[in-house]
């Protein structure tokens, strides 16, 4: 018996490992950031009276645009297409508007909720980590409703993605669920209620929303988000590039940036000496941080300045 | 007779500067788009220091100018012999002289963004002067994204 559940631990981990590489399937390329959104010109904000506008902020603030919308000249925002390259196959994201046949126009609420918070599709199959709904798991109802509605309120586009071009065996779903059941949590987001409610919004914002671990916390060998180095630095981002530590630690990490420089920079692009990022953060700060409010800024700062400093992997 | 001696002396003096811009050694080449990049850096820093501290603010103006001039230098600064091949201290990356088209483009942007920001700069309230620096800051990092490394 005993022997009988190492084996059979044994191939579980190894397929598991087979599967590693997928879940880095993160690694977007996302580089260029999507064209204007066209949606009959709905200002975007935090507390609005209508679902609508508070939607459009969500959409922001979780950086739907830049993965669903093709980098071709003249595409049309959301209507899916972007083609997202990885060593194991091409990923081409969806079309999420309304449109009856070629987009999300038949489906439900609770399918949208169900593929968003969960991770699955109306037929129940797994999504690919790809779409990081690892992180929007911690979405709140009321967000994810409001994302629905403003999706909804937009002009159907007419735009067949093609299907995701997958080696084997990554083109099989159902490969997907043992690493869903190790590394998959979809508890909703728990405000810490020793903490102030600015630090809560920007744990929100940063760890589900703008799914920033995504690309700053490193992976472990099985491709999982390493928790204990959370924002600590991925040594291997999309594309294969490193991503920095955004912890406060001093010499690696945003140590001596003060709250103004990171809502500039995420506001703006602008790092504190002039310089301006590129790989990947560009796009996020275009589709996402550049349309954040000051207060929804300050309390993304506030949440990363309060983490533990942590030296660079290997480093000092 | 003078016409035509003028006409000779610009043509030749076209040549030895072209030909004084093809000699420079790649190290020259890349030390001064390196240069050039760190001025622009440095007057964009300059302008968020002032933002962020509320420091000079109508000393903005003053920066955008220097931005806007210096912009159409980038357009200058690839030079043939300064690729990644020519000196390894470089972060251009050769898809630049690949697709020269599509850098041009990028180029382009910048010249775009730059004069816009300078018309801004000069009269635009504060929340106007960010947004446009945004745009400009956009028109650096869609390049840097694209066709410089790491
Ligand atoms: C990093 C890139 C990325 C981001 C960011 C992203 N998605 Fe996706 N999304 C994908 C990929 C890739 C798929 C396809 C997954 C699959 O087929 O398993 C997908 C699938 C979906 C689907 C399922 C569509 C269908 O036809 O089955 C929906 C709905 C969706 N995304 C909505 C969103 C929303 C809303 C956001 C923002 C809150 C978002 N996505 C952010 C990459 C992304
Ligand atoms: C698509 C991947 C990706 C996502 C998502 C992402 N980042 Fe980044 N981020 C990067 C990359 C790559 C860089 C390095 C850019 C450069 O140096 O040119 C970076 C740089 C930064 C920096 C500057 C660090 C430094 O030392 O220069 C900060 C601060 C930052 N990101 C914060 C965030 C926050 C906050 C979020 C979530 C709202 C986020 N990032 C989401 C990829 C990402
Ligand atoms: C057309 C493309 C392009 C545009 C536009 C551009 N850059 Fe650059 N930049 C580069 C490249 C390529 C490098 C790497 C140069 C090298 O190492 O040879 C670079 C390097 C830099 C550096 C580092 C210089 C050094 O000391 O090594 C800074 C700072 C910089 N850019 C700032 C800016 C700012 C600020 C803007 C916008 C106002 C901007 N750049 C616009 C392509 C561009």
């Amino acid at each position: 018996m005993r022997r009988l559940s190492r084996r059979l631990s044994r191939r579980i981990g190894f397929l598991l490992r087979i599967l590693a590489p997928l879940l880095a399937a993160v690694a977007w390329t996302a580089a260029a950031p999507a064209q204007e959104l066209t949606d009959g010109g709905v200002e975007a904000a935090p507390e609005a009276d209508s679902a609508i506008a508070r939607g459009k902020y969500i959409l922001y603030a979780a950086g739907c645009v830049t993965c669903h919308s093709s980098e071709d000249e003249g595409a049309m925002p959301l209507a899916g297409g972007r083609a997202l390259e990885t060593p194991f196959g091409t990923f081409h994201t969806p079309n999420i508007t309304p449109h009856q046949t070629m987009g999300i126009g038949q489906w439900s609420e609770t399918d949208f909720l169900r593929a968003l918070r969960r991770g699955l599709s109306r037929n129940g199959s797994p999504y690919y980590p790809a779409f990081p709904y690892t992180s929007y798991a911690g979405m709140t109802v009321q967000d994810a409703r409001d994302l629905f509605s403003y999706l909804r309120s937009l002009q159907p586009v007419a735009n067949a993605v093609p299907d995701h071009d997958l080696a084997f065996p990554y083109n099989f779903r159902l490969a997907l669920w043992p690493w869903r059941w190790l590394y998959f949590d979809s508890a909703p987001f728990q405000p810490d209620p020793d903490r102030s409610a600015e630090w809560n919004r920007g744990a929100y914002l940063v760890n589900h929303l703008g799914h920033c671990g995504e690309c700053h916390t490193p992976r472990n060998a099985l491709g999982a988000k390493d928790e204990a180095r959370h924002l600590a630095g991925n040594p291997e981002g999309p594309e294969g590039k490193a991503v920095p530590n955004i912890t406060p630690h001093e010499a690696n990490g945003v140590g001596d940036w003060d709250t103004a420089d990171l809502t500039f920079f995420l506001k703006t692009g602008f790092l504190p000496d002039g310089d301006v990022a590129g790989g990947g953060m560009n796009s996020v700060i275009e589709d996402s941080t550049g349309h954040l409010t000051d207060a929804d800024l300050n309390a993304i700062a506030t949440y990363l300045q309060s983490l533990k400093p942590m030296a660079d992997a290997g480093g000092q | 007779m003078k016409a035509k001696l003028v006409a000779v002396a610009s043509v030749l003096s076209i040549l030895s500067a072209s030909a004084v811009a093809i000699a420079a050694e790649p190290k020259d080449a890349v030390e001064y788009r390196q240069a050039v990049m760190a001025s622009l850096g440095g007057h964009a820093g300059a302008i968020s220091r002032i933002v962020k501290q509320q420091v000079d603010y109508d000393h903005i103006a003053q920066h955008a100018e220097a931005i806007a001039a210096t912009a159409p230098l980038v357009e200058d600064i690839w030079p043939d012999n300064s690729k990644p091949g020519d000196y390894e201290k470089t972060d251009a990356l050769a898809k630049i002289w690949d697709e020269p088209d599509a850098f041009q483009e990028k180029v382009d942007k910048l010249k775009v963004e730059a004069e816009d920001f300078l018309a801004v700069a000069k009269g635009g309230d504060q929340g106007e002067v960010i947004a446009a620096f945004k745009e400009l800051g956009q028109s650096c990092g869609g390049c840097h994204d694209d066709y410089r490394a790491e």
